[in-house]
């Protein structure tokens, strides 16, 4: 899957491209990701705006991703109703910074 | 009105869950329901069928996932089958138990059952002549017209 990255002069910001994080990439979206993010230094966003669905399998593959850093250095953004739900649902939003 | 009831079945690969979810989307609405309430079904589902996929039929060649929906009087009541390992007796009351913990650091698996019962009533799971039956219903939420 395609992870693009931007930069200013406060943050990189990692954007997922793809609209389902399911069973079908979670191998994928864990080596990915975590490849992308270890080589992020200093305050790091996650865009999701293009996802509008994710399962546990690909909760479980972006926690497995996300937590090689500093989870204080991490906002996600752009997180959808449909998405956003399955983090309260599993309390891993008591884990991260999710802006609203 | 007549009970509605539709059938979709998948070869047991994760890539074919995508295929079952847009099929389940197709159905529910033209059942006019509303989007928010699709999303959880779709999300319950997607997690019964990956279950059985990852779990039921792990090293099990040529396996068949199989979704029945029946609409009746306003409630949709779901079975996933398959044919591949029973479930451990134990792990639909263990989801139940866990439900609601969030100690320390979150964990990287076993969401999917407890999802399942956060989002569907009456859950159940049984076992007979070597066919393996996820049951779950919701009523309906009608989109606005």
């Amino acid at each position: 899957m395609r992870i693009s990255s931007s930069s200013t002069a406060d943050s990189t910001t990692l954007r997922l491209h793809s609209a389902r994080l399911d069973a079908a990439i979670a191998n994928e979206l864990r080596t990915s990701l975590g490849e992308a993010i270890t080589a992020v230094a200093g305050p790091t966003i996650l865009d999701m705006s293009e996802v509008v669905f994710m399962d546990s399998s690909g909760l479980g593959a972006l926690i497995g991703a996300l937590k090689v850093i500093d989870a204080t250095r991490l906002t996600i953004t752009g997180v959808k109703p449909a998405v956003r739900t399955v983090f309260r649902l599993t309390r891993v939003d008591r884990a991260f910074t999710i802006a609203e | 009105m007549t009970a509605s009831q539709i059938s979709i079945a998948i070869p047991a690969e994760l890539q074919q869950v995508r295929v079952a979810a847009a099929a389940l989307r197709g159905v529910l609405r033209a059942f006019d329901c509303d989007d928010d309430q699709a999303s959880l079904i779709e999300l319950a589902v997607v997690e019964a069928v990956n279950n059985a996929i990852e779990h039921a039929y792990a090293g099990v060649p040529d396996g068949r996932v199989e979704l029945q929906l029946e609409i009746s009087h306003g409630a949709l009541h779901i079975c996933v089958t398959d044919t591949g390992r029973a479930m451990p007796a134990e792990a639909l009351a263990r989801a139940r138990a866990g439900l609601g913990e969030a100690a320390g650091e979150p964990r990287e698996g076993g969401y999917g059952l407890g999802l399942i019962l956060e989002v569907m009533s009456d859950v159940g799971y049984r076992t007979e002549h070597d066919l393996n039956t996820l049951k779950m219903s919701i009523t309906l939420n009608r989109s606005p017209a």
